[in-house]
């Protein structure tokens, strides 16, 4: 029963990962492509913490937290400096590149290549949280937790405010709302939330290394928040149990594993091009401010559609 | 100093590459409005289609480039209409554009491992040979590069400024509507820009084969290069994005000097995000 296990922890690693980029997409209407990213600091940061100081897992989730938090500044401040749609999706393409990077070649504290491994199993009040059940039940109350958490900030004033400046940004401006600072604090927040998923990975799998935090991943985070719809409650949530559920059941059919890698990320990427083309809202969307997120406004199209 | 020069040399030739691909991709972003991720897909589908009729198949070269070429258009034109002319023709935002071509890209690049494996395709070495001018390394695939850049830019430049057509296009990059207004099919220009850039990838795609190696991890690469370009540039800002991606290999070139290697293109996208701190819209922004 390990292996499932192993998939539940994933899998709840993922709900997170498409409840951060949620966050960001659909609240706040910034694309970044760099989620995978920080998903690699929390799980780097993790097993750092555990391999020279405490295996405690709580303070693992706090500086990983803290630290992805950190790590968006130097991202989104320069990024957000535009006003254009495209400068932030750009500009989380290069720093993505940038810190992948960073992961593999800063060998003395990644371990390049290699990775890190042999840590300690972590602890909560020296209770050992061993994968299986108990790193299952940790997982469930921490993505219990992350929800809750996104729940609440997207319906505070806060959210609205995001939302009036991500709907129409000099409307909110003139209300008083500072939308650049608002979308700092955003992405700082989606960041710290993704690096949380980045810990339950380290803990897991026990074992990190460049590979798992790639473009890819974030391509894979992105199916998901695409495939249940953006901006819902339900539809990051549904999205990443069915992206994690789909190729679970596939390692059970026989197909040669140098090619299930790749027949995965293609699957995934016509999902990700039919769900657009055909039902831009995703299964559980429909909501008229998906719609409006994606069908522009008129003033949009006169100015070519590059900003909202 | 000869090793400096070697490098900014080498640099500079690959940035040529970088810049035909980003030109491309400027070309298309500026005047359809799509988000060309899936360009790192055409470019890997012109290399490969190359390799399949020049390396493996043995024919001739300018067989292969012909195939390539074909390939190319033929690749372009089925995401254009399977899946941009859809969402343009209901006037979808730029997320949607830019989700849907990364999706492709995704989907060509897994496609093409399945293929031809994911490790490098075997290549001649024939263009790393070169000369050695005062002590500075200049190879084969350097010049063609350089030179194959210059001849297309000088070629796109004077059909863009002195053609009906090349006219009409830059119309429709700053105005669609006024174009739509005079009576001309937008559509059919915006297919036109869109071809132009798609065939852009092909010259890059083989040459970089060549110097640099193929394999399906080089489409991502190459196009993030190439947005990053068309950003920095300024959107709309042909000049601008080939300045930047010379300026990418440039400094990805030289920064192996001080740097270890596996540093140089992390160092190039910091470059980038200074750039972004200093002028937020592009190097060359537009006055609109």
């Amino acid at each position: 029963m390990a292996y499932f296990e192993t998939v539940v922890v994933l899998g709840i690693a993922s709900i997170i990962l498409a409840v951060s980029l949620d966050l960001l997409i659909g609240v706040a209407g910034l694309f970044s492509a760099a989620v995978g990213v920080f998903y690699g600091v929390g799980a780097y940061v993790a097993s750092l913490i555990w391999l020279h100081w405490t295996s405690d897992l709580v303070v693992a989730l706090i500086a990983a937290f803290i630290a992805g938090g950190l790590l968006a500044i130097p991202f989104v401040v320069p990024a957000l400096r535009s006003k254009k749609d495209v400068t932030f999706v750009v500009a989380s393409l290069a720093f993505a590149s940038i810190v992948g990077e960073v992961f593999a070649s800063w060998n003395s504290v990644t371990g390049g290549y290699t990775g890190l491994y042999g840590f300690p199993i972590a602890t909560v009040f020296n209770i050992q949280i061993s994968p299986g059940l108990p790193l299952v039940i940790a997982s469930v109350i921490l993505v219990v937790i992350v929800i809750a958490g996104k729940e609440l900030l997207a319906r505070s004033a806060w959210g609205l405010d995001l939302r009036a400046t991500r709907d129409d940004e000099r409307a909110a401006s003139s209300l008083g709302v500072r939308g650049s600072w608002l979308r700092i604090q955003v992405a700082v927040v989606a960041s710290g939330m993704a690096a949380l998923a980045g810990v339950l990975y380290a803990a897991q799998v026990g074992y990190v290394d460049p590979s798992s935090f790639t473009l890819g991943e974030s391509e894979l985070i992105a199916a998901m928040v695409v495939l249940g719809g953006l901006g819902s409650f339900y539809g990051p949530v549904v999205g990443a149990i069915l992206l994690t559920a789909i190729p679970a059941g596939l390692t059970f059919v026989t197909i040669d594993p140098a090619y299930l890698g790749l027949i995965e990320q293609t699957a995934f990427g016509l999902i990700i091009v039919i769900i657009i083309v055909v039902r831009p809202e995703g299964i559980m969307g429909g909501l008229g401010r998906v719609r409006a997120r994606l069908r522009p406004l008129e003033i949009s199209r006169r100015r070519g559609g590059d900003s909202v | 100093m000869t090793l400096f020069l070697s490098l900014a040399v080498g640099g500079l030739a690959s940035g040529c590459l970088y810049a035909l691909v980003a030109v491309g991709f400027s070309l298309i972003f500026g005047m359809t409005r799509i988000f060309h991720v899936s360009q790192g897909g055409v470019f890997l589908v012109a290399g490969y289609a190359y390799y399949w009729v020049s390396i493996d198949h043995h024919r001739p070269i300018v067989v292969g480039i012909i195939a390539s070429i074909i390939a190319s258009i033929a690749i372009g034109l089925l995401i254009y209409v399977l899946v941009y002319r859809r969402m343009l023709n209901s006037n979808r935002e730029f997320f949607s554009l830019f989700i849907g071509s990364f999706g492709v890209l995704v989907v060509i690049q897994n496609v093409i491992s399945m293929m031809f494996g994911v490790a490098p395709v075997p290549f001649p070495s024939s263009l790393l040979d070169g000369v050695h001018a005062g002590g500075v390394q200049i190879t084969y695939g350097d010049m063609v590069g350089v030179a194959s850049a210059v001849v297309l830019t000088v070629l796109m430049a004077w059909f863009l400024r002195y053609t009906v057509a090349g006219t009409r296009l830059r119309a429709l990059s700053d105005n669609p509507e006024l174009v739509r207004d005079y009576g001309l099919d937008i559509n059919r220009y915006r297919l036109l820009a869109y071809t132009l850039g798609t065939i852009l990838a092909v010259p890059g795609a083989i040459i970089y084969a060549y110097t640099q190696g193929l394999s399906p991890a080089a489409g991502p690469d190459i196009v993030t290069i190439a947005i990053v370009a068309c950003v920095a540039g300024g959107v709309g800002s042909l000049v601008g994005s080939g300045l930047v991606a010379l300026g990418y290999g440039l400094i990805s070139g030289i920064a192996v000097y001080w740097f270890p290697g596996a540093w140089s293109e992390a160092i190039a996208f910091v470059a980038f995000f200074i750039l972004l701190l200093v002028r937020p819209d592009g190097l060359f922004e537009s006055a609109r």
